[in-house]
């Protein structure tokens, strides 16, 4: 598969290294600062491309590889939401995901066709079966007593 | 100043971004008489601009769905995004569309390769900053200039103004004696500050800015005749 990745940080790098080590992906990352690509580090096989997710200009450059996946994993909620509706309307990428910080916003757009992931929602979700394992141990532990 | 003491024509309007474009737009249309909020996430431009705009300023990101409830885009007429990132004026836009079915959006865009795309996406008018500047700029070169105001969502035409300077050979006559391109239709006359509305023997004279809607194709058919 050719996968596009959008945004070098945190994520955008564990996932291009992570689906990079499939010999079948083709990955591309891209981000703004070129400083960026050290996350991935030396062994990164896929291409690294400097541009910016909020300009057409790097579209036009980036879908002449008519990849499979577009991943938008800036720090932006609205920089992702963006190129997934650019990826998605403009250039009919088949799996396009942004990440989007506020559950909301994500939501809104999910409307309207562009499937998102939410961090915060997946925490929040985290944190409470967390705590409600917490209490199962604690009301356990009551009974022992 | 135009009367909108009817409940009509007096819009409730959200401008986002209160840079120079903001700031002076958010004066213009208070002075019009509309009910203006101007949305900045900055808090030190906020408060250089608190004293003077008392309550129609708001401080905070109006991209986060919480802000945009607070400030009641629920019942805006107009939302115009003017921030200095393209990105944020899409979904700005987008969101009111989306969650207050919002009339009216407008997005200032910085990029012009980006234009395309936003009409695409279901903004409704578009502000590019870079194509207004590079037509004021042709202007110094070009006596015949025509600045692209307004671009008409889903079609090729627009809304162009220009300043009828003395030797321009349109001057001292009726406008259906004026021989326009098919396609274009003269929509207003600004003259000494006040807006004449055309008719057919309505005289432009030296100095009237006139604001003509036309196709992309004839424009330049339009800018030799003016």
């Amino acid at each position: 598969m050719k996968i596009v990745i959008l945004g070098c940080g945190r994520l955008g790098s564990r996932v291009a290294l992570k689906l990079g080590k499939d010999e079948n992906n083709q990955i591309i990352v891209i981000d703004k600062n070129p400083d960026a690509f050290i996350l991935l580090g030396k062994d990164f096989k896929g291409k690294i491309l400097e541009g910016d997710g909020a300009n057409m200009e790097t579209y036009i450059k980036i879908m002449t590889e008519k990849p499979d996946v577009f991943l938008a994993l800036t720090n932006s909620d609205n920089t992702n939401i963006m190129a997934a509706e650019i990826a998605k309307q403009k250039y009919k990428v088949e799996k396009t995901i942004a990440k989007v910080y506020d559950p909301i916003r994500a939501r809104a757009f999910e409307e309207l066709g562009i499937e998102t992931i939410c961090p915060t929602l997946l925490c929040e979700k985290k944190i409470n079966k967390m705590i409600e394992k917490a209490k199962v141990k604690e009301s356990e532990s009551d009974e022992d007593a | 100043m135009p009367d909108l003491s009817e409940k009509d024509n007096r819009k409730f309007i959200i401008v986002v971004g209160a840079g120079k474009m903001g700031y002076n737009l958010t004066k213009l249309l208070i002075s019009e008489g509309h009910e203006v909020l101007l949305v900045e996430k900055d808090k030190a431009r906020f408060n250089e601009l608190s004293a003077e705009l008392g309550e129609s300023i708001f401080l905070g990101d109006a991209a986060e769905s919480d802000v945009l409830k607070q400030i009641g885009t629920n019942r805006a007429n107009v939302v115009v995004a003017v921030t200095g990132d393209d990105d944020t004026n899409l979904i700005i836009c987008q969101m009111a569309k989306i969650m207050y079915m919002t009339p009216r959006t407008i997005a200032r865009i910085s990029n012009p390769q980006n234009e395309d795309i936003f009409s695409t996406l279901g903004v409704d008018n578009i502000v590019n900053t870079t194509h207004i500047v590079n037509s004021l700029i042709e202007k110094e070169v070009d006596a015949g200039m025509i600045v692209p105001i307004l671009d008409i969502k889903g079609s090729n035409a627009e809304i162009v103004e220009t300043e009828l300077s003395s030797n321009s050979p349109i001057i001292n006559k009726a406008i259906k004696d004026i021989k326009l391109p098919e396609e274009s239709l003269i929509v207003s006359i600004l003259r000494d500050g006040q807006v004449v509305f055309p008719h057919g023997n309505t005289v432009l004279k030296n100095g009237d800015t006139i604001m003509i809607l036309v196709s992309k194709e004839k424009r330049d058919i339009l800018r030799q005749i003016l």
